[in-house]
């Protein structure tokens, strides 16, 4: 099987900035002072609790004195210089995050009247307070939330702003304004404390560190040789092996979604032990892996929605880490993600799960025998595990039924030139590719002479094959597992 | 009995400002005193009740109902939902509805989600679900589902209630507190024990269907149904319905006309559509086929990926609309909508939901064996004989009714041969 990745692209990024670097920010001004400490932080909160506003992306103006940074030349360079280590958006563009900026705030000035043009900017992009669940209440008064969420899709960007869909100009896009917005809001309450905006701006580019806590990014994968339907037909037959992992399967659309929820836990393999998770863990299940598999023809379409902290960081290990930044633009890393991805949901089926345990039965038997061993020193349990793997990525879901219809009806196809009513005599012979031949006698009886030839003739095309179909879900575990 | 339509799931809203937060917090300690599962949140200045009627707690039986396998009469139900919302009925309306039946089945439920899921179902996907060892079959819209998974506009739930059952609770051991029917006894043989009135849900094939109706759009039928043309399904309107004992069955209808049009669509035999749709005989025997095989889908998907979608869909439409020849099909519909109504009562003592209600002569014979029950568990005796004499009056009435509706039956003919 040949896994090309054709095309990856990420559909929309959800990133958070937590109130306290905003309240960090507002210490290091008015560190002495007390009283206005204490209003400057209700100043934070009513900031955080307005940035739903669309009024607050559609009508963005960035405030005089924060503009003179970018218009002025030699403050600009300046700041781009220093701020291009701090701000790595994105590797292929070989512009710094100041270059990103001035270009959105040119962008938003040439759109004249903004409030009532249909690209205005909350269609694409959304600011949202983020609140914990337990403050939903009818006694509800509390309004303490503890961070803002910037969320946007890529599909309406596009549409809006008439792009190429390589996603990385949304992306650049979404990180810059996320920042100008708040930096903005915060400098306007501000003002009178702060001396040097330039100060003021190169702090709060530093010391922000907006996280990415959902992701959603879909591939298209060229399979070779292989078809998608018979990788679908194999995959239809998983059933999953506790209330962690949901299967869903789409007959009509051809689909499957595998859903594991990160609820008392991580997204791990159930090879390994599972490690305690160190983020914030789900009790709603909202937090949550999804892989959807679909596809046509020789092509696998994937898309993957990775939503919560913990997530992010069990599969890329970059959680919390501006390194992330890149991502949209970095297709290894999102081929790797996208192996790992389908490395664990398929590791939690109850098909691996069986095969599994045979094999490390078996593997302890080899290193018993002694069978399996190594030149080196290496310990018992080691051998075991990796006698195991051996043994997965040979015979791992060998038993499921394989697809056995698909290739002889495309020989058939070729074969007889059947315009009209096709699919009548397709029926036929699928249903007799099981039937003795007494049974397709039984079943050809009633119809006409002439039409009873041709389908036995198809018949005895198709039966002819003898087909055994491919093991599809075996060859997709193999490359996942050596290239992840 | 089990096999009752239930009202599972009920949203009600109403508007944060127009109740005073005083009274939020008295409907909200009664609620939970009443509903304990019940949830209360708030969303846009909305303030969202969400109770389970069938989990009414009953203080004067003391019984928990910590299962949503039978449901409370219409009268307790309603007094619950006066309780609650005492002050400010007229401000709140409902958004939710999920409506449920249990029907328990001689085989294995995952046989009969086998065959459901195999039918090809017009206007919805049908979506399987595997989740911890169980299958679930999902139908459901397409394009409003998109957006808002967690909680899609509309949608038809099949599941094994009795695996569902044991996973959510430690003892298998559900208690009923309304009388079964004696097909379902039959069916439950050893699982049901009869002295203490309970089923052992891990020995029982029970399979649970739920309807999904969420916002306005979606409970249009109710509403048509109870009253007219109104824009909100409001409380009022509800109360009114309990009170009038009609809410029930007009649920039940919306439940079964929803299963008619999205499930059990198919309606003539083989011969019938044959003759309707002029097929040929190599036509006809191509839909058998269609029909009887197992894998109708997968032969869908090789059609599709041939290049004939628009033929395969044509045949399929036709195939549709023939009702499968399958046993456990057959057993499915006439569990649904030829369900043996006749209910053995047992310890139970209220009257069972006469979901349809119109045969007089039926409940007659019910409420002379329900007066009975009561009897034997009554322990006021004043209580008891005026409970007589109220089953009295109305066997008399029912009785003077049936006989009236009778004679206007059977007087269309006799005026007609005149």
């Amino acid at each position: 099987m040949k896994l090309t990745f054709e095309k990856i692209r990420t559909l929309s990024t959800a990133l958070t900035l937590g109130k306290e670097q905003l309240i960090s920010i507002v210490d290091n001004y008015v560190e002495d002072n007390t009283n206005l400490r204490e209003d400057l932080y209700s100043e934070v909160e009513h900031i955080i609790l307005t940035i739903g506003d669309r009024s607050n992306v559609d009508s963005f103006s960035l405030h005089d004195d924060l503009r003179l940074l970018f218009t002025d030349i030699e403050t600009f360079n300046d700041l781009s210089k220093s701020l291009n280590y701090y701000m790595v958006l994105d590797d292929n563009f070989g512009y710094c995050f100041m270059y990103h900026c001035r270009n959105i705030l040119n962008e938003i000035d040439t759109l004249t009247d903004r409030l009532n043009s249909k690209s205005t900017i909350h269609n694409y992009m959304k600011l949202t307070p983020k609140q914990p669940e337990e403050y939903a209440n009818i006694s509800d008064t509390n309004t303490i939330y503890n961070s803002v969420m910037s969320k946007l899709s890529l599909k309406n960007y596009n549409k809006y702003v008439n792009d190429s869909d390589d996603g990385a100009s949304a992306w650049t896009f979404q990180v810059s304004m996320t920042y100008l917005i708040i930096i903005d809001k915060l400098y306007r309450i501000m003002i009178d404390n702060i001396d040097n905006p330039r100060d003021f701006f190169f702090r709060c580019v530093t010391s922000f560190n907006p996280i990415i806590t959902g992701l959603s990014y879909t591939a298209d994968i060229d399979l070779g040789n292989v078809y998608a339907l018979e990788l679908l037909y194999e995959l239809y037959q998983l059933t999953s092996t506790g209330s962690h992992l949901t299967i869903k399967k789409n007959q009509d659309t051809a689909e499957v979604q595998f859903i594991y929820t990160t609820e008392n836990g991580t997204f791990t393999s159930a090879e390994y032990e599972s490690t305690n998770a160190i983020f914030r863990r789900d009790t709603s299940g909202k937090r949550k892996v999804i892989l959807t598999i679909t596809g046509t023809a020789n092509n696998l379409h994937i898309k993957v929605d990775i939503v919560g902290l913990q997530a992010i960081h069990d599969i890329t290990g970059l959680a919390c880490n501006k390194e992330l930044f890149s991502l949209n633009t970095d297709e290894l890393q999102l081929e790797a993600m996208t192996y790992f991805v389908i490395g664990v949901m398929l590791s939690h089926t109850v098909e691996l799960q069986t095969d599994f345990t045979k094999f490390k039965r078996h593997a302890k038997k080899l290193v018993n025998s002694g069978k399996y061993r190594s030149i080196f020193d290496t310990p018992k349990y080691e051998l075991i595990e990796s006698a195991t793997c051996q043994l997965m990525r040979k015979h791992v879901f060998e038993s499921l039924k394989h697809e056995t219809q698909l290739r002889p009806l495309l020989a058939l196809q070729k074969q007889f030139d059947l315009k009209r009513f096709a699919v009548i005599y397709y029926r036929y012979v699928v249903s007799a590719m099981t039937m003795t031949d007494i049974e397709i006698s039984e079943m050809l009886k009633p119809i006409g002479s002439k039409q009873q030839a041709l389908i036995r003739r198809m018949i005895s095309f198709i039966k002819s094959f003898d087909y055994k179909g491919i093991p599809a879900l075996h060859l997709l575990y193999k490359k996942v597992t050596y290239r992840s | 009995m089990l096999g009752d339509l239930i009202f599972d799931k009920c949203r009600l809203l109403y508007k944060k400002s127009a109740v005073s937060q005083e009274n939020r917090e008295l409907m909200k300690s009664e609620l939970l005193r009443l509903f304990p599962t019940a949830q209360v949140g708030s969303k846009a200045g909305y303030i969202h009740n969400t109770f389970n009627p069938a989990k009414l707690v009953d203080s004067a039986r003391k019984i928990d109902y910590n299962h949503n396998l039978q449901m409370p009469s219409e009268k307790r139900l309603s007094s619950a939902l006066k309780q609650v919302y005492s002050e400010d009925v007229s401000s709140v309306w409902a958004s939710v509805c999920h409506l449920t039946k249990n029907i328990v089945l001689p085989n294995p439920v995952s046989e009969y989600i086998a065959i459901l899921s195999d039918i090809n179902t017009p206007y919805v996907i049908s979506e399987t679900i595997e989740a911890n060892v169980s299958t679930s079959l999902y139908l459901h819209f397409d394009k409003n589902d998109e957006e808002n998974e967690e909680t899609p506009h509309f949608r038809i739930k099949f599941y094994d209630k009795g695996a569902e059952y044991c996973k959510r609770h430690d003892n298998p051991i559900c208690q009923l507190y309304e009388p079964l029917t004696a097909r379902e006894i039959e069916l439950l043989g050893t699982s049901y024990n009869p002295a203490t009135h309970t089923v052992d849900m891990s020995t029982v094939n029970i399979l649970r269907i739920e309807v999904e109706l969420v916002q306005k759009d979606k409970l249009t039928p109710i509403l048509k149904r109870i009253a007219g043309t109104p824009t909100k399904l409001t409380l009022p309107i509800i109360i009114e319905s309990l009170d009038n004992k009609s809410l029930y069955g007009i649920l039940e209808n919306v439940f079964n006309e929803k299963l008619k049009r999205y499930v059990f669509t198919a309606t003539k035999t083989l011969n019938e559509i044959a003759e309707q749709e002029s097929l040929s005989k190599m036509n006809k025997i191509a839909c058998q086929l269609q029909l009887e095989d197992t894998s109708s889908k997968h032969f869908t998907a090789l059609m599709t990926e041939l290049g004939y979608k628009d033929n395969v869909a044509t045949m399929n439409k036709i195939v549709r609309k023939i009702v499968p020849n399958s046993e456990l099909y057959q057993e499915l519909y006439s569990a649904f909508f030829n369900s043996d109504n006749e209910v053995i009562t047992d310890e139970a003592t209220e009257k069972p939901t006469d979901t349809f209600a119109e045969p007089v002569i039926e409940d007659t014979a019910n409420n002379s064996e329900l007066v009975s029950a009561t009897a034997s568990n009554s322990t006021d005796v004043v209580d008891f004989i005026v409970d007589i004499i109220q089953n009295l009056i109305s066997v008399s009435r029912d009785l003077y009714s049936s006989l009236t509706s009778y004679t206007l039956v059977y007087s269309v003919p006799i005026l007609d041969d005149s």
